[in-house]
């Protein structure tokens, strides 16, 4: 839980990411991404009778949510991976890692990462 | 539940509170009805993960923990239309997975 715990909104929020180079892990690296944390405004009330027909009066209740989601991502280089194999890649040739993981862009503090709003914000 | 603006602006969490709907079916008149229903703030995250689908994601919403069946009888109802109307009031509203086995969710 970030500083925002507790208050109303949608919010950018640090996680440690575990980078890789490919799928044996070749290479890895610790990466700071972001992670969307807030509330899911939401509301229950009876499903109206069209709902229930459709639904073979299954569905009594609806439920209407607008929750904390990622609006954006952005793909980041990280370079410099620490090898995890010696002589590991392409016939021991391997002398930097490199990849691309998906970072997700919503509201901060400023800065350059910040380029939209994070879909379902409320507060 | 306190339901006023400055309140309902800072509120986290998910509480029963007074819900008004038009109980309608065909052939029968509507029957305006005020009931307890759920709202509020619940816990929500996404996080961006290296593997497909390539996001992790955790809401909840809030909605009926525990529920009654009331039954209404609609007025003005054509001859061999059924006039009981049956729909669920909150007793108890917590936060949780929106249930598609009972629930029809819908997101904004």
């Amino acid at each position: 839980q970030g500083p925002e715990a507790g208050v109303p909104g949608c919010y950018l929020h640090p996680i440690n990411v575990t980078v890789r180079s490919d799928r044996q892990g070749t290479c890895r690296g610790s990466h700071v991404a972001h992670a969307c944390v807030g509330y899911c405004e939401s509301s229950a009330f009876p499903s109206r009778h069209s709902v229930l027909a459709a639904s073979g009066f299954q569905h009594n209740i609806t439920s209407v949510s607008q929750c904390c989601t990622i609006s954006r991502l952005q793909k980041v280089g990280s370079a410099g991976l620490g090898r995890r194999r010696a002589g590991a890649g392409a016939g021991g040739r391997l002398r930097r890692c490199q990849l691309r993981p998906a970072l997700p862009l919503c509201p901060g503090e400023g800065g350059t990462a910040v380029l939209g709003q994070p879909a379902g914000a409320a507060g | 539940f306190n339901t006023s603006k400055g309140d309902l602006r800072r509120f986290v969490g998910c509480a029963v509170r007074e819900f008004t709907f038009l109980a309608k079916k065909p052939g029968c008149k509507g029957l305006r009805i005020t009931t307890d229903a759920c709202w509020g703030r619940c816990e929500t995250w996404e996080k961006p993960i290296l593997d497909p689908p390539y996001i992790e994601a955790h809401h909840r919403v809030c909605t009926y923990n525990e529920t009654k069946q009331v039954t209404v009888k609609l007025p003005s109802c054509a001859p061999g239309v059924d006039p009981f109307y049956t729909y669920p009031m909150a007793i108890r509203c917590d936060c949780g997975a929106c249930s598609t086995a009972t629930t029809e969710c819908e997101s904004v």
